[in-house]
């Protein structure tokens, strides 16, 4: 099997209303047999248009210039027999979330049987024996129903024989992801195509698809294109990786050259983004400037507006390619920025501005920070207090049920106890459905417990209607999706203001706050008036945070703040909440599925699985020598570079070892 | 159901204008005597609290007897058994005509998006929905039966005389079902799957029919449920058109007459009719989408 | 660069700029251009043809019955003589007029009882939601035919009984899109800060379900209309010599074959406004509900 890809100067243009997005300008690397490469970028920097224009699936964008080559035979240009016949043999893609790419309808064993059809004759594709199949739910050819059975087994699946003829919903996530991967496997194809395949999925799934993924590859000997937002993902699988920013390939090297050795300033900045590259507690290093939007492709460097080294030669010609080690090469002409350490590529000019406007509001409204972070030293010791807390729900809402009281009930949150002391940042983790949320819900008052009491500086609180004025505006909370977290029908400013007016200030120092609490999260004034729907997703949870700052609260709970968004901004984010824990003297519950931000945030670290928190300790105890075996599992599911790092010799030695029986 | 019941009973109830004395006055043509209404009232137990009567004539509905006409001094029940047919044969035509219209229509236009045959299918479609559908029948009553002579102009029996009355039924529901296929099949070619059916190498025709087609059907098939309501609004109106003795034509008659026993027979025939039909839907959900559990209910 | 601007100065900048811009896409979209056109054309002939054709909409003139379209009668006679052209003029208004305030009603109640039923919650809305679900569970036109017919054949029950019948799909609507939002972020973040819930309903709710009610509605106008003439048709809507359009197709159908231009006038009429105000609706809809949900949570479950 010799399926070499080879992607060259690929341009991808998507004709939207009135301008033209250029999301792949010039991409260009290639995946040789039995080799992993990764592709990494941010959010919109072009790394899904490039995965699809491979297996020729860009609509509705369009391939204008470049090529694709597989075998030597242009992809681009392909008529719809070879694309078939390719597809159905040689490019096998997986996608993003597995909950939406499987067909609701038909049972995995025929979607796997299916391929595996195709594999056998992509030519031949009899219209009606093919709609039949779809509706015969049944596999009964046995040969192809043991082919199928094969599979399922080979992407570990256990139990084939009970799962061939389940549906799509009848499985987890990750068991659909496996699917996905078996449906890839049926064609034995020379080239796997990965898109963000476990971003979807919680961690510990995420690791066990991951390792199966790389067993797969090298038993094939397919050639695999892993693409994802996550370096610690792709350095821990990948041969290669190749580094995308804003629809060019700025860096492409061996994993380990380009991890110990980033040459591009971007990648060195994305590298030093990384929260667990830093000391807990540290400034983390951020890029400074504004995401690209795709709408300009300028005629120099993409990356030359927030690029802390640029030249005026950056912004005005394209750069050269350069190549600084074996197979490694950057696009970056300019030796400064490629030798610079990584430490250099922070954004100097956002963290000093964002320390100097950090420390006015601070003196002048000291009266009022004092008096928050004075009272709970008052109320002698815990800040918020859960005293065995039980929160269950009802499965169904249905009228008759309820009646008859048969309805049964879902516990969420399990005889939880924990107490927040002031100043502390206690973080909260755990798989999702672990009950994180809920608990957060409860301690802001959203819900009531079923059992047990919150208390709030020593007092019980009841839900958020029940709560006094000073209750209400002692606890803050930014929830999740910064998209749905603000009015879209409102101006950043209306939203902000939305709390003073219910505590009754009046207008002229509403609009003083207003102004203040821009300035706290480092919004401008022009933000005031600016709709959601123009600000970027880390600007709208700045916005959030500005909200639940409004009343002067002394414990934010912070809901996954960053999980919605791209490491730098996560890092500029993360960044802010420190600076305004120290000048405010503010409590956190931070909550978050993401190890790495817990152990750079948090003092304290509570793990919480099925409900019940398993345990509760100093950051670095917990996340370092775990005493209950499900933290431990969930600290090893945890993929990227610190496998290493937590000197594990099997994993790295099994690393190294598999290149050189693929090649 | 007993809903629907209570609530056609009550307004009959309610009305304005006495049953009796009216249909007294036309029977005699001259006005009635105070006894003679009077023995009218006792004789259909009008004379009755609300909630009597009622109970009353539900419980004799549930026997199947849903009392006699004032008018015609007939059963309702063997009324209705004579008129059924005749509207659900129209139903059922109508039904046919629409679907084997707005399914290929909706998958063709959605396929085509926003080339000239997704236009004029939209278009055509709009027509559709707008059109009174008692002015088509008049207009095909006029080219095909009156200028080209092909069909009966009224009345019912023969398949001839189904043709007309039942393009003029579908054709207003082939409009609102083909715009539904469409953004039903929008909706679904933008799904994952499909994408996913794409990379397997899945022939395009394959793509459409076997993996987006299905999927689409599924609200589809909901909606269509609901139409049947629309059948039996139209069917009224085209079955007056076209003078078919069917269901339409005698709640018409009795509306006028105020046979009111008529009415709440029919109203409550429409009602069974359309449970009926929601089970069926059920059904067929459960034949199409995997997800129904199908013990009913949907599983999270 | 500006001079320091007063923050609710500065708020009307930013509105009037959105304001434009959703100004140009309205004036942009050929849907509503379109439509909106022909429904302005519609309004027009409603208001200024009556005041300016010469004949009287009901007088008879039995010497000048049945007579093809000429210049005298642009669009023909009818079998007492009356100018076709003329009773079209006054049956627009009727028509109009009457699927205005039928739509109102169904508007408001629908609302009302969404809203409630959305932002209620629990027993309330199971209740609710049951009615609702009978309501739209039953053919509306026959149910409204039998009040109408009930209540005895004129306008006003025609209105009563078109409005008792259709305010359903606009609580389901509402108390989707309440659903929808309730639980949204921002109006929990709101509840963290103690707005009270009528407070909440008005910043937060209302604004939301203003779009798709509106497109509903409009869309709804030609809905009723077809109604109306519907009702009319089988005689009881407006009563002789009421000109209106379903009763005028109503009265030709006798001349089908020898005056077939006096059920075309009428019937060209009722497409042509009913096609107005769906384009209308289609064209509003890409405009203020660009994420609109397909009503295919129609069904209970």
């Amino acid at each position: 099997m010799a399926g070499r890809l080879a992607v060259e100067d690929l341009h991808v243009r998507f004709q939207t209303g009135t301008e033209p997005v250029h999301a792949v300008s010039g991409a260009s690397f290639e995946i040789a047999s039995g080799e992993i490469v990764g592709l990494v970028g941010e959010s919109g920097c072009g790394k899904s248009v490039t995965a699809r224009s491979i297996v020729r699936l860009e609509e509705p964008g369009e391939i204008v210039d470049g090529s694709i080559r597989f075998d030597g035979e242009e992809l681009t240009t392909a008529d719809d027999r070879t694309l078939q016949r390719l597809r159905g043999r040689e490019l096998a893609m997986v996608f993003q979330d597995p909950s939406t790419t499987l067909n609701p309808v038909y049972s995995v064993g025929e979607q796997i049987a299916e391929a595996l059809r195709i594999r056998r004759n992509p030519d031949h594709q009899p219209f009606f024996r093919e709609l039949a199949a779809g509706i015969g739910s049944c596999l009964r050819a046995s040969r192809t129903r043991s082919e199928v059975l094969e599979l399922l087994e080979t992407v570990g699946i256990p139990q084939p024989e009970e799962r061939i003829d389940a549906y799509p919903h009848q499985l987890s996530g990750g068991l659909c992801q496996r699917v996905m991967l078996a449906i890839a496997l049926a064609r034995q194809p020379s080239v796997l195509i990965a898109d963000e395949p476990t971003t979807a999925l919680d961690t510990t799934t995420q690791a066990a698809i991951l390792d199966r993924l790389g067993e797969l590859s090298a038993e094939y000997g397919m050639g695999t294109l892993l693409i994802s937002h996550d370096f610690g993902v792709v350095s821990t699988l990948c041969d290669r990786v190749v580094v995308m920013y804003d629809g060019v390939v700025v860096e492409r090297g061996p994993t380990d050259e380009v991890r110990s050795n980033p040459s591009h300033p971007y990648t060195k900045a994305l590298l030093g983004c990384l929260p667990h590259r830093s000391e807990p507690k540290s400034q983390l290093p951020t890029i400074g400037g504004t995401p690209p939007d795709g709408s300009a492709p300028s005629p120099g460097c993409a990356f030359a507006d927030r690029c802390p080294v640029a030249t005026n030669d950056c912004h005005e010609r394209p750069q050269p390619l350069v190549s600084v080690g074996q197979n490694h090469v950057v696009r970056c002409g300019v030796s400064d920025a490629r030798d610079a350490a990584i430490d250099s590529m922070r954004g100097e000019s956002t963290t000093s501005a964002s320390r100097s406007r950090l420390s006015t509001p601070a003196a002048d409204g000291g009266t009022s920070t004092q008096s928050t972070a004075s009272k709970p030293k008052a109320a002698d010791g815990s800040l918020v207090d859960l005293e065995s807390v039980t929160k269950s729900f009802r499965q169904s809402d249905a009228l008759v049920d309820r009646l008859l009281r048969v309805d049964d009930r879902t516990v969420a949150v399990k005889d939880v106890s924990l107490a927040f002391r002031p100043g502390e940042t206690v973080g909260l983790v755990g798989e999702s459905g672990c009950g994180k949320s809920t608990l957060a819900r409860l301690i802001a008052g959203l819900e009531e417990p079923t059992d047990g009491i919150v208390r709030l500086r020593g007092e019980a609180v009841g839900g958020v209607d029940a709560r006094k004025q000073a209750q209400i505006a002692a606890i803050g909370v930014v929830f999740q999706n910064p998209g749905t977290s603000l009015n879209p029908k409102r101006t950043v400013g209306e939203s902000i203001r939305e709390p003073l007016l219910e505590a009754g200030w009046d207008r002229s120092r509403r609009a003083e706050r207003v102004e203040e609490l821009l300035g706290l999260v480092e919004l401008s004034l022009e933000h005031a008036s600016r709709y959601p729907r123009q600000l970027s997703g880390g600007q709208r949870q700045r916005v959030a945070l500005a909200r639940a700052l409004a009343l002067e609260p002394s414990i934010v709970v912070l809901d996954e703040p960053t999980a919605a968004l791209d490491v730098s901004t996560q890092a500029t984010v993360l960044n802010l909440l420190a600076d305004l824990q120290a000048a405010l003297g503010l409590t956190y519950l931070f909550i978050s599925h993401d190890l790495d931000v817990i152990r750079h945030v948090a003092d304290r670290v509570a793990v919480m699985d099925d409900g019940r928190l398993l345990e509760t300790g100093p950051t670095s105890r917990v996340l370092s020598t775990p005493s209950h075996p499900s933290t431990q599992a969930l600290l090893e599911a945890t993929p990227g570079d610190r496998t290493t790092e937590r000197s594990n010799p099997d994993s790295d030695s099994d690393t190294t070892s598999r290149s050189p029986n693929t090649r | 159901m007993a809903g629907v019941s209570l609530l056609t009973y009550g307004f009959v109830f309610l009305t304005p204008g006495d049953p009796a004395y009216t249909i007294l006055r036309e029977q005699r043509q001259s006005p009635p005597s105070e006894r003679q209404v009077e023995a009218f009232r006792a004789e259909h137990g009008l004379d009755e609290p609300f909630f009597v009567q009622y109970l009353s004539w539900l419980t004799d509905a549930v026997r199947g007897d849903l009392g006699t006409s004032y008018y015609r001094s007939e059963p309702v029940t063997s009324l209705l058994i004579e008129h059924i047919p005749n509207t659900l044969e129209l139903a059922l035509a109508a039904m046919a005509v629409s679907l084997l219209l707005a399914v290929p229509t909706g998958v063709v236009s959605a396929v085509h998006r926003d080339t000239w045959l997704d236009r004029t299918s939209q278009f055509v479609a709009l027509l559709g929905v707008s059109m009174p559908n008692f002015w088509l029948g008049y207009l095909l009553i006029l080219i095909c039966s009156l200028w080209l002579g092909l069909t009966p102009v009224s009345g019912s029996g023969t398949l001839g005389h189904l043709v007309l009355p039942a393009i003029t039924l579908g054709t207003g529901m082939a409009a609102i079902v083909t715009r539904l296929v469409r953004t039903s099949m929008l909706e679904v070619l933008e799904a994952e799957y499909i994408d996913t059916a794409r990379s397997k190498g899945v022939r395009e025709r394959l793509v459409v029919y076997k993996h987006a087609l299905r999927n689409a059907l599924i609200p589809v098939v909901t909606i269509v449920g609901l139409q049947f309501g629309f059948v039996l609004n139209g069917a009224v109106i085209v079955e007056v058109v076209f003078q078919r003795p069917g269901l339409g034509t005698l709640l018409v008659d009795a509306i006028f007459a105020r046979d009111y026993p008529i009415v709440q027979g029919v109203v409550l025939v429409t009602a069974f009719a359309f449970v009926l039909t929601n089970q069926l839907v059920d059904l067929a959900y459960v034949a199409l989408d995997p997800r129904i559990d199908r013990r009913g209910g949907e599983q999270p | 660069m500006w001079p320091r601007l007063h923050p609710s100065s500065l708020l009307e900048r930013g509105r009037t700029l959105v304001d434009s811009q959703r100004g140009r896409a309205i004036r942009r979209n050929p849907h509503l251009r379109l439509g909106g056109g022909i429904v302005c054309l519609l309004a027009i002939v409603s208001i200024v043809g009556p005041v300016i054709t010469p004949y009287d909409p009901s007088a008879q003139a039995l010497e000048a019955r049945l007579q093809g379209p000429s210049v005298a009668h642009p669009l023909g006679t009818d079998a007492l003589g009356r100018d076709v052209a003329t009773r079209l003029v006054y049956g627009a208004r009727i028509s109009l007029a009457l699927a205005l305030v039928a739509t109102t009603v169904r508007l408001v109640i629908g609302t009302t009882i969404g809203l409630i039923a959305g932002y209620g919650g629990g027993v309330v809305d199971a209740i609710v939601m049951r009615v609702v679900d009978i309501q739209l569970a039953f053919p509306g036109l026959v149910l409204a035919l039998v009040i109408a017919g009930v209540l005895g054949p004129s306008l006003t029950n025609v209105i009563i009984a078109l409005s008792v019948v259709g305010w359903a799909t606009y609580a389901r609507v509402v108390r989707g899109s309440v659903l929808s939002v309730k639980d949204r972020a921002y109006v929990e973040s709101a509840r963290l800060y103690g707005t009270p819930r009528r407070r909440i309903a008005r910043r937060h709710l209302l604004p939301t379900i203003l779009n798709p009610v509106l497109v509903l509605a409009t869309l709804n106008l030609g809905t009723v209309v077809l109604a109306a003439a519907g009702l009319s048709f089988l005689g009881l809507g407006a009563q002789p010599p009421t000109a209106e359009w379903g009763t005028m197709i109503a009265d030709g159908r006798t001349y089908l074959r020898s005056a077939p231009w006096l059920i075309t006038v009428p019937g060209v009429a009722i497409a042509v406004t009913v096609i107005a105000f769906n384009l209308l609706g289609d064209g509003l809809r890409d405009v203020l509900d660009p994420d609109h949900l397909e009503d295919r949570e129609r069904r209970r479950t």
